[in-house]
C-alpha cells in the first residue's frame, strides 16, 4: 500500500509540474445575452477553438478570457439549451454574443454511463438525467424527490426528508442495493450502509446534474450497485458564480387525520466566487423545517417474526392487537398458560371454569401511536463549502466539505427516529483532464437516534413490568377472571382487564410519559434502552487515469482503483465492537476499453472491475456493451453486466440483543465461533422444530450477492428531432440473496428443550433455556426479474414539452418460502407537460407531472402488506423577473391531496403547497 | 401546415383529456382497522333477562330476581350466563307456592336462590358439561369472600353433571335443557337448586345425630395440625368434600361391639361386659375416655374416618385428596368402587362400594359397603350395607350423607 502511494505521488507531481511556456497574455472581455430576454446568461462556456483555454460567464453573463496566442481567433460560445455560436475575434475588444434558445431534447451530455462524457443519445446503458433547468422548473420541493418521477424509479418514503429510490425492484426504506455518489464520494452513512435520502448531500441550488443508472452498475461504481447508481454532481464555482438563494414557504398535512396543517420552510443559499482564473470557492447551506408526515396505519398486524400480514382487529376487539404504527403492543403473552393455568392449579375449584376458556389467550400490552413517540419536527440543516485551485491549465486541486444534521425517520426492522443524525463528508482531490486522485472521508454520528418500537416497549416495562406476581399480565389476567365472574363476555372482560392493568398508564401527551420516554431513549440499546450509538466512519482513496491519448489507436482505455476503509464504532451498542473499533477494508480496481468500429457505427465497450472485501472472497464483475448507430441521433444499445454487493457493515458485524430477546448477529464466521455454533448446534426455527424434529442449521460461508443482467435499448430523435424515444428491456438473475434467518440454541447444550412439542414454543421465549439468533445468510436458489420501459418526449412549438412513459418490472421464479422483498409495481405510468420559458421574454414557466403506479405486495422486515395503487399530480407555475433575476414559483406536490403510502407501514403522504422566491437561479 | 397545427392541438387535447381522466380517479384511503365482529352467542335476540321478565311461567323467579336487583344484569349487553332456572312449578315443587310467598321471603334468601342459579361469564350447553365422574365444579354468581392473596372473588360453586340418568345441577334434574338465548343458555330445573347455607363443619357439628361423628373427628385429629385435621378440612371454605357420616346409632353399635369383645378378652363375664359396653358406648365421650385409648387409638379412628371421606388423586401431585363432591345421582346404579382418603396412606386400597337406585331422575336408595365386616372375619364387602338415611346435604365446602352403619376399611 505504501509503495503504491509513493508511486502515485511521484506520478502526480510529474504531471502537475509540467513546464508552461511563457508567452504574453491577452484578454477578451464580453457578455453573453439571451435573445429572448436581452439579459445576461450565466454559466455559458466560452472557449477558444482549437485550444484548451476557456472560461464561463459570471452571474451577469459577463466573461473575461485571458489567453496566450494571436488574433484572429474563434470563440465557441455554448450552453445547454442555447444554440452554439462561433464568433471570430480580431483584437482585444468587448464583444456581445446573443444566444438563442433551442430544444434540449437529446442534446445532454452524461458522464456516469462510461465515466467519460458522452451524449445521452449514445449512452451504452439506460440512463436518466436531471439538469439544472429541470430542477428550476420542477414542482417538487427537493431535487431529490425528482428522482422518484424518473422513468422506472420507485421511491419508498419513510419520512418527508428520507425517501429511498430504487430501480428494477428490491427497494426498501434505506436501499442497500443502490450506490449514491455525490461529487465522487460514496454518500452512504457508513454504519447503515445506505444513503439517508438526501439528508446529507447537495442542496438544490448547488446541483449541476443528477444522473441515474437504473439496474446493475457495479462494473464501474463498485459493490452495492445491484439496482442502480445515482451520481450527483455539484456546481463548479468557476462556472456557476455569484450569490443565489431560494426561499420556499409551504403548507402540508392538510386534512390529515393525525396531524394539524403545518408549515413547510426551506431556506437555501449559495455563494460562489471566482477570485481569479486560478482560484474559486463556494459556500452555502440549507435549512428545511417542517412537521413530518405521520405513519398512521392502525390496522391490526399478525406478526410472525419478520413476516406477517394485516388481520381484522382493533384495540377494542382484539386483545392481542398489534397496530402497524402502534408501538409497545408488540409485547405479547398468553394469559392462559402464564397466569390462568397456574391459578387453576392453586385454586382447583376454578380449574373447570378456566379450562372452559380458549386454550390460548394471547394478549398484547397497550401501545402508543407513532405520533406520540416520534418527534414530529423534521429538520434538515446542511452546510457546504469548496475551494478550487487551478494548479496548471489542466490540473486543479479541490477541497470540499459537506456537513448535514437532521431529524428523520427510517423504517428498518422497526421504525427508527434518526434524531440529530450528523454526517460530514470531506474530500481533497486533484483533477486533471485525464486523471484524478481523490481522498475522502465520511464521519457519521447517529446522535440521539433511537428505535421507536423498542423504546416504547421498554417504556411500558418501566411503567409496569410485564412479568412477576404483580406484573401487568398478572393484574390483567386476574381482572379478566374477575370480570368473567361478573358475567361479562370474553371480549368485554378483556377490555375491563386492560383498563385495570393500565391503571396509572400515563397519557401520551403527559409530562410523565415524555420524561420517561426521553429517559429510556437516551440509554443505549445494549444497556436496556432505545438509543443506538453509531460513530462509524468511512475513509476512501480513489484514482482514475484515462489512457486514451496513448492508446486511442487501438481503443480508448480508462483505468482506476479505489480503497475503502470502514471503521465501525458503536461502543458495543450495535456492532461487536465493545473491545474496540472494527475496521473493514475493501479494495477495488477497474478498467474500461472502448472502440468505435465500422465507420463509427458500432461502439464496443468492455469494462471490468475487481473488488475484495477482507471478509468476503474477491469478486470480478464484467460489463460488455455495444452501441449501434442505426442513424443520426438513433442508437441501439446492448449490454450484459454483473453486479454484486458484499454484506452490509451490519450484516457483517452487528451484535445486538433486541427487546424480544433475539440476538441479531453478523454473518461472519467469527460470530459462529464465538457463539459455539459448531459444538452447541443451532436449530432452524421452522415447522420441523414445532413438530418435534428440530433440524440443525448449517451455515455456508457468507458470500456476496450478485445479479447478472442483460439489457437492450433504443434511444433516438425522430420527426425533425421533435420526438425523443427511449426504450429498454432487461432480464436479470439474482444469486445468493442475503437475508436473515432465525435459529435457536439451547443455553445449556440440551437438545431436549426443542424436542417436546408441548413446550418448545414456551422454551423459545425463555432466555434461561434458549437463545435465538437472527443470522444473515445467503438464500439458496435464484430469482429472475425482467421488465421494460418506454419514454416519449415531444417538443412542441414555443418550448412546450410533452412527455409520457410507461415502465414495468416483474419478478419470476421465486423459490418457495423465499421473501424477496421485490417491492416494485408491475406497471407505472408517468406524464409531464411543461414549459421552461414562454410568453414575453420567456417569463412564464410551468410544469405538470403526473404519476401512477400499480399496487405492490410490499415486503419488509417491519411489516408486509398490500400498498394500493396510487397517483400523484404535481404542478407549478412560475414567473421570472429577468432584470432582477428573480423567479417566483407557486407549486405543489400531490396537489390533489390524496394521501398515499409508497411502502407498507410508512407515513401517509399528502399534498404540499408552496410559494418560492428564488434569486439568481441557474 | 395548418392541418399539422390542428393535428397537434388535437393530440394535446387528447393527451390532456387522458391525464384528466386518470386524475379523476382517487387514491384509496387507508382502510381503518376492521373491528372483529364477534358473532352473537346464539341466534336469538331475546336476552335471558327479557325471557324471564316476559314469560309468565318464570314469574316467581322474575319476582325474586327483581327484588334482589339481579334481573337487569341478566338482560345487560356484553354479558354471558348459564342459568339453571326454576320455573313457577319448580318453585312450587320446592314448597314456594306463589309470588306473594316469594316476595315475603327475606332478600338474602332470594339473592341466594337467584345467584346460585347463575353461572356467570360462560355458556355451558348440556353438551359442554363433563360426563366424567362425578360432575363439574363451576362458580355461581354468589361471592362469599376473596381468594387469599388475589383480587379474585371466592364464589359458591355448583356442580352440573351429565350421565346416563340425565342432566343435573347438583342433585336437581334438568327438565328442559339448552334454551339458547341472546346472552347465554337456560336450563330448566325440576326444583330450586338451593345454595349451601353453611360449611360442612357447622352443618355436621350441629346435627345431633352426628354427635359421635364429631367426637370421632376430635379423637382422629389428636396430634394433627393444620389441614391434616379433619376438623380443619370440614371448616375450610375451599375444600370440596364428600362425607359419609355414620349416625350416632351406627357408632354406638360399632363401639358396643368393640368394647364388649375387648372386655370379654379381658376375662370379664359377659353380663358385666355387656353392661359396661352399653354404658361406655352410650355417650360420644367414649372417644375421649383414656381407658379406651388403646382400643380406640387416634390412628384407628382416623383410619375409619378417612374411609368415609371420598377422594381422588390430585391431578398435579397424584396424592389422594378430599376433592370431589358426589351427589347421590353421581353414584352408579351397579355397585361401583370409590376411593377414599384412606388411599392417601394405602394406595392400593379398593375403597368403598356404592350402589344408587334411581326412581325416575331421583335416587331413591343409596347404599355403601365397606371392605371389612363386623364382627371381623367376613369376606371382603360381605357385611351389611350402610343405607344413606339422609342424602345430598350440600354445604359450602362439600356434601354429606348420614349413613346408618360405620364402614370398616379392613
Amino acid at each position: 500500500m505504501r509503495n503504491l502511494l509513493k508511486f502515485l505521488t511521484l506520478f502526480l507531481l510529474a504531471n502537475i509540474v509540467s513546464v508552461t511556456i511563457f508567452s504574453q497574455t491577452k484578454t477578451i472581455k464580453g457578455i453573453v445575452v439571451s435573445k429572448a430576454t436581452a439579459e445576461g446568461v450565466p454559466a455559458v462556456s466560452v472557449t477558444i477553438k482549437g485550444s484548451q483555454e476557456g472560461t464561463y460567464t459570471d452571474d451577469k453573463g459577463k466573461f473575461s478570457l485571458d489567453f496566450k496566442g494571436d488574433f484572429p481567433l474563434t470563440l465557441i460560445v455554448s450552453s445547454i439549451g442555447y444554440q452554439q455560436q462561433e464568433i471570430v475575434v480580431n483584437k482585444e475588444e468587448f464583444i456581445t454574443v446573443t444566444v438563442q434558445n433551442i430544444s434540449t431534447l437529446g442534446q445532454e451530455v452524461v458522464v456516469s454511463a462510461t465515466r467519460t462524457p458522452s451524449r445521452i443519445l449514445e449512452s451504452p446503458v439506460t440512463i436518466e438525467r436531471i439538469s439544472t433547468l429541470n430542477i428550476r422548473n420542477t414542482p417538487a420541493v427537493s431535487y431529490y424527490d425528482m428522482i422518484g418521477k424518473l422513468k422506472g424509479v420507485d421511491m419508498v418514503t419513510a419520512s418527508l426528508t428520507f425517501a429511498s429510490p430504487s430501480t428494477r425492484g428490491f427497494n426498501g426504506s434505506g436501499n442497500l442495493r443502490l450506490n449514491q455518489i455525490v461529487d465522487g464520494m460514496d454518500n452512504q452513512a457508513p454504519g447503515l450502509n445506505f444513503s439517508v435520502g438526501n439528508v446529507i448531500g447537495l442542496t438544490g441550488l448547488d446541483v449541476a446534474s443528477v444522473e441515474l443508472l437504473p439496474g446493475a452498475s457495479s462494473a464501474l461504481y463498485g459493490p452495492g450497485g445491484m439496482n442502480g447508481a445515482i451520481i450527483i454532481n455539484s456546481k463548479d464555482p468557476f462556472k456557476y458564480q455569484g450569490l443565489s438563494f431560494e426561499e420556499k414557504t409551504g403548507v402540508m398535512n392538510i386534512n390529515n387525520d393525525t396531524r394539524n396543517s403545518s408549515a413547510y420552510y426551506d431556506w437555501s443559499l449559495r455563494w460562489a466566487k471566482k477570485v481569479s482564473d486560478k482560484f474559486a470557492f463556494k459556500i452555502g447551506g440549507e435549512l428545511v423545517q417542517a412537521k413530518d408526515w405521520v405513519a398512521n396505519d392502525y390496522r391490526d398486524y399478525d406478526r410472525l417474526g419478520t413476516t406477517g400480514g394485516i388481520k381484522n382487529g382493533t384495540r377494542e376487539t382484539d386483545p392481542n392487537y398489534d397496530g402497524v404504527n402502534v408501538y409497545g403492543d408488540e409485547t405479547t403473552a398468553d394469559i392462559r398458560s402464564n397466569v390462568l393455568n397456574p391459578l387453576a392449579r392453586l385454586a382447583p375449584f376454578y380449574a373447570p371454569y378456566i379450562n372452559s376458556l380458549p386454550a390460548s389467550m394471547p394478549v398484547s400490552r397497550t401501545g402508543y401511536l407513532e405520533k406520540d413517540v416520534i418527534d414530529p419536527n423534521t429538520i434538515n440543516f446542511k452546510l457546504f463549502g469548496e475551494a478550487s485551485y487551478k494548479i496548471t491549465e489542466n490540473t486543479s486541486f479541490n477541497a470540499e466539505g459537506y456537513w448535514g444534521t437532521g431529524n428523520t425517520v427510517y423504517t428498518g426492522s422497526d421504525r427508527y427516529s434518526l434524531l440529530n443524525l450528523k454526517v460530514g463528508q470531506y474530500k481533497a482531490e486533484l483533477v486533471n483532464t485525464h486523471w484524478f486522485l481523490r481522498a475522502y472521508t465520511t464521519q457519521e454520528n447517529a446522535g440521539d437516534s433511537y428505535n421507536a418500537t423498542v423504546t416504547t416497549r421498554l417504556v411500558n416495562e418501566a411503567l409496569k413490568p410485564s412479568g412477576g406476581v404483580d406484573g401487568w399480565y398478572a393484574q390483567y389476567a386476574l381482572a379478566f377472571l374477575n370480570a368473567k365472574l361478573s358475567g361479562q363476555t370474553d371480549i368485554a372482560a378483556q377490555n375491563t382487564a386492560r383498563a385495570v392493568a393500565d391503571i396509572g398508564r400515563p397519557a401520551p401527551s403527559s409530562a410523565e410519559f415524555k420524561q420517561l420516554f426521553d429517559q429510556i431513549r437516551s440509554v443505549p440499546i445494549s444497556k436496556g434502552g432505545g438509543l443506538f450509538v453509531d460513530k462509524t466512519n468511512l475513509y476512501s482513496v480513489e484514482g482514475q487515469y484515462d489512457l486514451s491519448p496513448k492508446t486511442s489507436k487501438v481503443a480508448d482505455v480508462l483505468v482506476g482503483a479505489d480503497y475503502k476503509r470502514y471503521v465501525l464504532n458503536s461502543e458495543g451498542t450495535l456492532f461487536a465492537d465493545s473491545t474496540g473499533k472494527i475496521p473493514i477494508n475493501e479494495v477495488g480496481a477497474y478498467v474500461q476499453a472502448s472502440r468505435k468500429i465500422f465507420n463509427e457505427r458500432l461502439n464496443l465497450i468492455a469494462s471490468g472491475r475487481y473488488d475484495k472485501n477482507q471478509n468476503f472472497d474477491g469478486r470480478f464483475t464484467p460489463r460488455f456493451s455495444a452501441i449501434i448507430k442505426v442513424g443520426e441521433d438513433n442508437n441501439i444499445r446492448l449490454s450484459y453486466q454483473q453486479a454484486y454487493r458484499f454484506g452490509s457493515t451490519q450484516q457483517q458485524w452487528i451484535n445486538l440483543r433486541v427487546a424480544g430477546g433475539t440476538a441479531l448477529i453478523g454473518g461472519l464466521q467469527s460470530f459462529k465461533d464465538f457463539y459455539h455454533f459448531s459444538d452447541n448446534p443451532v436449530y432452524a426455527i421452522d415447522n420441523n422444530l414445532f413438530s418435534g424434529s428440530p433440524q440443525v442449521q448449517h451455515f455456508d460461508k457468507f458470500k456476496a450477492e450478485s445479479v447478472n443482467s442483460f439489457e437492450a435499448g433504443y434511444k433516438g430523435l425522430l420527426f425533425n428531432k421533435r420526438l425523443l424515444i427511449d426504450m429498454y428491456g432487461y432480464y436479470g438473475t439474482y444469486h445468493n440473496f442475503i437475508a436473515r434467518t432465525l435459529v435457536a440454541q439451547s443455553v445449556n447444550g440440551d437438545k431436549s428443550v426443542f424436542t417436546d412439542t408441548a413446550t418448545v414454543r414456551a422454551n423459545l421465549s425463555n432466555p434461561n433455556l434458549v437463545t435465538t439468533y437472527s443470522v444473515p445468510t445467503n438464500v439458496k436458489g435464484n430469482v429472475n426479474t425482467y421488465g421494460f420501459g418506454i419514454g416519449l418526449n415531444y417538443s412542441l412549438p414555443h418550448n412546450f414539452l410533452l412527455g409520457a412513459n410507461v415502465t414495468s418490472d416483474h419478478l419470476d421464479n421465486v423459490p418457495e418460502g423465499f421473501i424477496a422483498a421485490f417491492n416494485a409495481p408491475k406497471y407505472r405510468i408517468g406524464a409531464t407537460f411543461s414549459n421552461t420559458g414562454f410568453g414575453h421574454q420567456n417569463r412564464y414557466g410551468f410544469n405538470i407531472t403526473y404519476r401512477w403506479q400499480d399496487e405492490v405486495n410490499y415486503q419488509g422486515d417491519f411489516a408486509n402488506g398490500l400498498v394500493p395503487a396510487f397517483q400523484t399530480l404535481d404542478a407549478q407555475v412560475s414567473y421570472k423577473f429577468p432584470q432582477q433575476k428573480v423567479l417566483l414559483k407557486l407549486g405543489g406536490t400531490n396537489i390533489l391531496n390524496q394521501y398515499y403510502r409508497d411502502g407498507f407501514g410508512n407515513p401517509a403522504i399528502g399534498g404540499l403547497y408552496y410559494v418560492s422566491v428564488g434569486y439568481n437561479l441557474f | 401546415m395548418k392541418l399539422i397545427v390542428i393535428k397537434k392541438s388535437s393530440f394535446i387535447r387528447i393527451y390532456l383529456l387522458g391525464m384528466l381522466f386518470t386524475i379523476a380517479s382517487c387514491n384509496k384511503p387507508l382502510p381503518d382497522a376492521t373491528p372483529i365482529v364477534y358473532p352473537s352467542l346464539n341466534n336469538d335476540s331475546t336476552t335471558i333477562g327479557s325471557l324471564i321478565s316476559s314469560d309468565t311461567s318464570y314469574s316467581f323467579f322474575a319476582a325474586a330476581a327483581k327484588k334482589t336487583g339481579q334481573l337487569n344484569q341478566l338482560g345487560a349487553d356484553n354479558t354471558e350466563f348459564t342459568v339453571f332456572l326454576p320455573n313457577n312449578n319448580a318453585f312450587r315443587a320446592s314448597g314456594i307456592p306463589s309470588v306473594a310467598v316469594v316476595n315475603s321471603l327475606p332478600a338474602q334468601t332470594l339473592a341466594g336462590i337467584v345467584g346460585y342459579a347463575i353461572i356467570p361469564g360462560r355458556q355451558f350447553l348440556s353438551t359442554a358439561v363433563s360426563t366424567s365422574f362425578p360432575n363439574e365444579q363451576l362458580p355461581t354468581s354468589i361471592t362469599i369472600g376473596t381468594l387469599p392473596g388475589t383480587p379474585i372473588p371466592l364464589n359458591l360453586t355448583t356442580f352440573p353433571s351429565v350421565s346416563s340418568t340425565g342432566f343435573y345441577d347438583n342433585n336437581i334434574p334438568v327438565v328442559k335443557s339448552d334454551l339458547k338465548m341472546k346472552n347465554g343458555v337456560v336450563h330448566l330445573v325440576a326444583g330450586i337448586v338451593a345454595p349451601p347455607p353453611q360449611l360442612l363443619k357447622i352443618a355436621i357439628y350441629n346435627n345431633p345425630d352426628l354427635a359421635y361423628f364429631k367426637a370421632a373427628v376430635e379423637r382422629a385429629d389428636s396430634g394433627q395440625v393444620g389441614l391434616n385435621r379433619i376438623d380443619s378440612l370440614l371448616g375450610y371454605a375451599v375444600t370440596n368434600m364428600t362425607v359419609l357420616a355414620p349416625n350416632n346409632q351406627a357408632f354406638q353399635t360399632l363401639l358396643f361391639g368393640t368394647i364388649y369383645s375387648s372386655l370379654l378378652q379381658q376375662h370379664i363375664d359377659a353380663a358385666t361386659a355387656g353392661q359396661m359396653a352399653t354404658s361406655l358406648s352410650s355417650s360420644p365421650t367414649v372417644f375421649s375416655n383414656p381407658l379406651l385409648f388403646s382400643s380406640l387409638s387416634a390412628a384407628t379412628v382416623r383410619g375409619i374416618l378417612f374411609y368415609h371421606l371420598l377422594a381422588t388423586p390430585n391431578p398435579n401431585t397424584g396424592s389422594y385428596e378430599p376433592n370431589i363432591r358426589v351427589f347421590s345421582n353421581n353414584f352408579s346404579t351397579p355397585s361401583t368402587f370409590y376411593k377414599t382418603m384412606l388411599n392417601a396412606a394405602i394406595g392400593v386400597h379398593p375403597g368403598i362400594m356404592a350402589e344408587a337406585t334411581f326412581t325416575g331422575a331421583f335416587v331413591s336408595s343409596l347404599k355403601f359397603t365397606g371392605l371389612g365386616t363386623f364382627p371381623p372375619g367376613g369376606a371382603p364387602y360381605s357385611g351389611g350395607a350402610a343405607n344413606a338415611v339422609s342424602k345430598d346435604n350440600n354445604a359450602v365446602n362439600g356434601v354429606y350423607y348420614v349413613i346408618d352403619k360405620v364402614l370398616l376399611p379392613q
